[in-house]
């Protein structure tokens, strides 16, 4: 073990731990500013806002002999008997220096930067910078020229910290941003007829610690300090980015990565990025409907207990009553088909509820959204193939329901052999013609036919259909029932790796939608209002493969493979 | 990027980088533990046979080097040494600005040349000779005012010396 002084306290560190001044700091609560350093790029340390005095304690004598100049605390590793100084009078001049440096050049156009409120140079300088300005120059530029087509830079705002650079050259890999000229005419660039375009380059807005790259998708929608920040997990495909939701009055402004070493790092892609936009589409099917005598009936959500069982049972009740428990008496032959989109709680309480009126009910897994391959980058970061967030979660949980996984497409053969009585389908897919941020058309052959044609074998069954959007099997329904887009929704999804993530709703859905979760609930008979938490402990408490997913999990998520022999 | 050319593969016939400027840079391979570290001498070799490094020739050297013509524009803008608009002249010459040369009248001698070849500092004569520029300390200050034409030292620059260098800097 190692200990390390920060401004006269102890801070004991690990010995296998690699820590710089800056986290060491961060330890003892002491927040070192820097602009430059970022954990999950090299360390040039060229901004040197980071600086701080540094030394070393003996260990026989105790004594302590400090360095005469300053260092970078992001380039000084901590070790035994390190003594780090960051609030003397040195330190607190030189950050001064660095800010006033900085803007000697600078627009200083914050009432229209789109980053004031969360900018580093603004809260830095709020804290370490003089209160006059002594440069007489006044001869603010404030040029915008477009890196590629989601990013913009606002060149004269630029603290030339290269974490933009570095982020092109060290995480997307395809080195597209350069530093051209030096000294004073030093500016962030990229090459004549080669933008700024990988699948990871909004990363670079959320990097730069001021307002010199703007989200040309964000660029003037909203103040942040508007926005409410909701930790989340991206729906778009299977890796399931650890993403923070900002939204104001139930409107998504932006998502943005939330760290997590074991999933996203500190990044995500833009198509989980900008591919939210399909969660406000006024094409959102937003009302519960039911078909009587081939007419289309609205249904209000209080009468959908009974109106479900008795599209599930063949019976009738009187929707005064709610609907008797556990009555199948027509012994129907009866399915649902879970999505890859429906939480584990979700998709474990409609498993339960059908189950109720069939026990040897057919549950099978929704139709697996493919688009290309897996997509690795130099640093590690993969894009799925696979579109949806939440496969393993749903196969794992029928595997400890029915011992099998019954695919889609297996579950159709099997309908059309001998056609169901009654079939649940879920759904909540995006839009058909994909949204994935570069416009492009992503839709599979089989999702254009989906969206026409109703598969063979269902169209004797009574079909309840819970989605998002419009499809020939929405059309097709007897019921109708509107789906949420998961920054609506609250459970856990488990991602490719095993890691399950739990999460909270980050806006309600629009009015008329009910939540699978709330909906399953009330079907259920539970008390009170949808809680995930709860569903999540009965799974964890009944199968075993859900056995890590008990407690508190934490905002990282779990690997649901810990302690279990594969 | 709409102001920006497409980014598109430049037909052979385009190229600005001849099979034998080609052959020289690879011959540095071998040398340098990385392709990277192959940029300066790369950077060198076409100012040599071209007079300055366009942008279409950045591209090449990045696709020899395996890198991203951004990584190689990053190294050349370092350096005031690398024209990338025209070619300079036949001849380059520096004369000397820092201390010693100033001291001595470096500046008067330069603005005499400029004014004497019609060009203003940095730029190139019409006839394509000649490029002035201005340049620090070349290591000679025991010869100020000097300058610097292609790799020969002109020393103790009169208004004469440097009038005859004008009469033919081409040598
Ligand atoms: S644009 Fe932003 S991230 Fe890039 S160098 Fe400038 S300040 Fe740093
Ligand atoms: S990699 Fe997948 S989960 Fe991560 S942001 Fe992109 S789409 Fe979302
Ligand atoms: S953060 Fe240390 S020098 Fe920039
Ligand atoms: S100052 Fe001109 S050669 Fe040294």
């Amino acid at each position: 073990m190692a200990i390390v002084l920060i401004d006269g306290q102890e801070i004991e560190i690990g010995d296998d731990e690699r820590l710089n001044g800056i986290q060491v700091a961060a330890r003892a609560g002491v927040e070192v500013p820097h602009y430059c350093w970022h954990p999950g790029l090299s360390v040039v340390a060229s901004c040197r806002m980071c600086l701080v005095e540094t030394g070393k304690r003996d260990a026989d004598s105790g004594e302590i002999s400090m360095l005469p100049k300053l260092v970078p605390g992001c380039q000084t590793p901590a070790r035994d008997g390190t003594v780090f100084v960051t609030d003397s009078e040195k330190v607190r001049q030189a950050r001064a220096m660095v800010e006033e440096d900085l803007l000697i050049r600078h627009p200083v156009d914050c009432p229209i930067c789109d980053k004031a409120g969360e900018c580093h140079l603004q809260d830095y300088h709020f804290e370490h910078g003089r209160p006059e300005r002594r440069a007489d120059i006044k001869p603010f530029h404030s040029r915008r020229r477009e890196l590629g087509e989601t990013v913009t830079l606002f060149v004269d705002r630029c603290v030339m910290c290269t974490r933009c650079v570095r982020f092109t050259r060290e995480v997307s890999g395809d080195a597209e941003l350069m530093v051209v000229h030096r000294g004073a005419h030093e500016e962030i660039d990229v090459f004549p007829g080669f933008p700024l375009e990988n699948k990871l380059s909004g990363n670079v807005v959320d990097l730069c610690p001021v307002g010199a790259l703007g989200d040309l998708d964000f660029l003037y929608s909203q103040r942040v300090w508007f926005m409410k920040q909701h930790a989340s997990v991206c729906a778009g495909c299977s890796t399931g980015c650890s993403i923070q939701v900002e939204e104001n009055q139930d409107r998504i402004h932006r998502l943005k990565p939330r760290e997590n070493p074991h999933v996203n790092q500190w990044w995500m892609c833009d198509e989980g990025r900008y591919g939210w936009k399909y969660v406000h589409d006024n094409a959102r099917c937003l009302a519960p409907q039911q078909k009587t005598e081939g007419a289309w009936q609205p249904l209000d959500w209080s009468d959908a207990p009974a109106v479900l069982h008795a599209a599930l049972s063949g019976e009738n009740c009187s929707p005064e009553n709610s609907p008797p428990k556990n009555s199948n008496p027509k012994k129907r032959r009866l399915a649902a088909v879970l999505s890859p989109f429906l939480t584990v709680e979700e998709a474990y309480l409609l498993a339960t509820y059908i189950r109720q009126y069939d026990e040897n009910a057919v549950l099978a897994l929704g139709r697996i959204p493919q688009a290309g391959a897996d997509e690795s980058f130099p640093n590690g970061f993969t894009i799925r193939a696979e579109k949806c967030p939440n496969r393993r979660g749903v196969e794992m949980l029928l595997s400890a329901l029915t011992g099998d996984v019954l695919s889609w497409e297996s579950f159709l053969e099997q309908a059309a052999e001998t056609p169901f009585d009654a079939v649940w389908i879920t759904g909540g897919y995006p839009p058909v013609n994909g949204n994935d941020g570069a416009g492009e058309d992503v839709a599979s052959e089989e999702e254009k036919s989906l969206a026409t044609e109703l598969p063979a074998g269902l169209a004797s069954s009574t079909l309840i259909v819970q989605d998002l959007f419009d499809s020939a099997l929405w059309r097709q329904a007897d019921i109708q029932l509107p789906s949420a887009a998961f920054v609506e929704r609250s459970g856990s999804f488990v991602n490719a790796g095993n890691r399950l993530q739990s999460f909270e709703w980050a806006i309600r859905p629009p009015a008329g939608v009910m939540t699978e979760g709330q909906l399953y609930w009330r079907l259920l008979d539970r008390d009170g209002l949808y809680n995930a938490r709860r569903v999540l402990e009965d799974v964890a408490r009944e199968h075993i493969a859900f056995a890590a997913a008990s407690g508190e999990i934490p905002a990282t998520g779990r690997d649901l493979l810990l302690n279990q022999l594969v | 990027m709409t102001n920006q050319p497409a980014k598109t593969e430049t037909p052979a016939g385009q190229r600005v980088l001849s099979d034998a400027i080609v052959a020289e840079i690879k011959a540095y391979f071998p040398r340098y533990p990385t392709l990277q570290a192959v940029t300066l001498p790369a950077l060198h070799v076409v100012n040599a046979h071209l007079r300055h490094v366009p942008l279409q020739a950045v591209v090449e050297i990045a696709e020899l080097l395996e890198l991203a013509p951004a990584q190689i524009q990053d190294t050349l803008s370092f350096y005031g040494f690398f024209k990338q608009d025209a070619p300079h002249g036949e001849t380059r010459a520096w004369v000397c600005r820092s201390v010693s040369c100033a001291l001595r009248g470096g500046e008067e001698i330069f603005a005499y040349m400029c004014q004497k070849a019609g060009i203003e500092p940095g730029q190139t004569t019409d006839d394509g000779k000649l490029t002035l520029e201005f340049g620090e300390c070349l290591g000679a200050c025991e010869f100020a005012p000097c300058m610097l034409a292609g790799d020969t030292l002109h020393k103790n620059l009169t208004e004469e010396s440097a009038g005859k260098f004008l009469q033919s800097p081409t040598g």
